[in-house]
């Protein structure tokens, strides 16, 4: 489809010098630029979302009654180290455990810490073995469970994906429709030329590659402006958010330029349809 | 060979036929003039030789194929076989000489050193060499024609289908433009060539087909 065509045919049906044509590269660059940040942003709230959900998952607080047996302890400490996914088994230390509950007990210095117990575990911990084992020796325990804190900023997390992804499509939409118009402007424009390339034996399959081949070289143009301002944009955060630094992975880098790419591939497929149906219309 | 059989053309069903019931065959490698007065459907005929417009009843035959069977990628490749003169030139103002010439050789892509060299050879030929690289809307009535014969025989048609290509030149380029179209005919070309020049058809023995209110005439072998 794309074979080497002739600098005549080719400036004769030269779509470049529209100005609603060369603003698709700025739109192009626009609406990349977005998309680009909007997909390096979703990659890095994925690697928040993903570490903080394991260390969620990998720390388990047991609280143990201020006046609790230190030999039950003990030896309860001995029999989680033996279960099967547990790593360690800690005792956090008092100024730690105040520390923890001083928002809860506010001024109260005389009130009996009770005894928190850390654990690290691994995914492979079977949690019903690992409650049974507290509640046979303290029945009274409590363990910190974050299961339903998980479930509930899963969600959060998974709805501000969708939002993102739905912005992104109509952005793709606009874009699509975008060049649509451009596209059909620009052939309204050029009907003259159009009419005398059919007259010396142009076929529709050579007039709508002369169309889209410019439309997808304007894209790449712009996809080019958007992949360069959405990596200045990621190191602008990088240098002026550290905090965000350690989430900025190579997926997050690879997203901002290769997202973008995905305009291109709108631009061109919808450049093709736009000038097929109308050069289809067109009488031959 | 262009056969046409009972041909009929109407632009608006309450206005007469443009043409009507046109029966007459041109052989191959035939040269005729195309001669009739304004109005008599001159420009319809080529129309529908060029497949601009296609018989409201009739079958014309073009390369043994019947026009109204053809597809849109057929009638474009039937095109590329064809040379046509338009009597307003069709132009392209954004192109220089050159490239409005070289316009249907590119059609195949990248054009080839001796293609190119074709193209500066007709163009000198008609006596535009010394404007290769001039815009159209820079020259005059009789340089565009000129360009016009040049892009129509650059990729040496089998047919030649051409509406009064010395009308807007002088009596010796027409002259000059009419052996261009001899040599042409030679080399196998089948030409049709409409005119209102008495002069230039007295000039030449090619038989005469006559047009008259869209009808057939007569074909005259030679204009007396």
């Amino acid at each position: 489809m794309f074979k080497t065509i002739a600098q005549s045919a080719k400036k004769a049906l030269s779509l470049k010098k529209d100005s609603i044509f060369r603003l698709l590269v700025v739109m192009t660059a626009l609406l990349g630029w977005v998309t680009g940040v909007g997909a390096g942003g979703l990659s890095g709230l994925e690697n928040l979302y993903q570490q903080w959900q394991l260390e969620q998952k990998s720390k388990i607080s047991v609280y143990l009654l201020a006046d609790s047996d230190a030999e039950k302890i003990s030896q309860m400490k001995g029999d989680l180290r033996a279960l099967l996914g547990v790593e360690d088994v800690g005792v956090l230390a008092t100024e730690k455990t105040e520390e923890l509950l001083a928002p809860w007990f506010e001024g109260e210095k005389n009130f009996p810490l009770p005894i928190v117990l850390e654990v690290t575990v691994d995914r492979i911990l079977d949690r019903e073995s690992f409650d049974g084992l507290i509640h046979r020796d303290f029945p009274e325990a409590e363990i910190d469970d974050a299961r339903s804190l998980l479930v509930a900023v899963s969600r959060g997390v998974r709805f501000a994906q969708i939002v993102t992804i739905g912005f992104a499509v109509v952005m793709f939409m606009v874009m699509a429709l975008l060049v649509s118009l451009t596209v059909r402007a620009g052939l309204r424009g050029k009907m003259h030329s159009l009419a005398i390339l059919q007259y010396v034996g142009a076929t529709d399959r050579f007039i709508v590659s002369l169309v889209t081949r410019q439309v997808m070289v304007q894209s790449i143009k712009g996809w080019f402006g958007a992949a360069v301002l959405s990596l200045l944009s990621v190191f602008a955060v990088q240098h002026w958010l550290q905090a965000a630094t350690p989430y900025i992975s190579e997926v997050v880098w690879a997203s901002v330029v290769v997202v973008p790419f995905v305009l291109v591939f709108i631009a061109t497929v919808s450049a093709w349809m736009t000038s097929y149906h109308f050069v289809r219309k067109a009488r031959p | 060979m262009i056969q046409l059989h009972q041909v009929s053309y109407q632009y608006n069903p309450h206005e007469p036929a443009a043409l009507s019931d046109l029966n007459f065959t041109l052989e191959d490698g035939s040269f005729h003039f195309l001669n009739g007065p304004s109005g008599a459907g001159k420009t319809t005929l080529f129309k529908l030789m060029y497949m601009d417009l296609k018989p409201v009843s009739g079958t014309l035959t073009l390369f043994d194929r019947n026009v109204a069977n053809l597809t849109r990628e057929e009638i474009a490749h039937t095109r590329r076989r064809m040379g046509l003169v338009f009597q307003d030139f069709r132009l392209l103002d954004h192109l220089n000489v050159r490239e409005n010439v070289s316009l249907p050789l590119s059609l195949h892509g990248k054009m080839t050193k001796s293609q190119e060299k074709c193209v500066d050879e007709i163009l000198d030929w008609v006596g535009l060499g010394d404007k290769l690289n001039a815009h159209p809307n820079c020259l005059s009535g009789g340089e565009k024609q000129r360009v016009g014969i040049a892009r129509a025989v650059v990729n040496r048609p089998k047919i030649l289908v051409a509406d009064e290509p010395t009308g807007n030149v002088d009596d010796a380029m027409g002259q000059r433009i009419m052996h261009l179209f001899t040599e042409l005919n030679k080399h196998g070309t089948t030409v049709l060539l409409a005119t209102h020049d008495q002069s230039l058809i007295r000039s030449f023995n090619y038989p005469v087909i006559h047009l008259d209110k869209g009808k057939y005439v007569k074909t005259a072998s030679i204009y007396k």
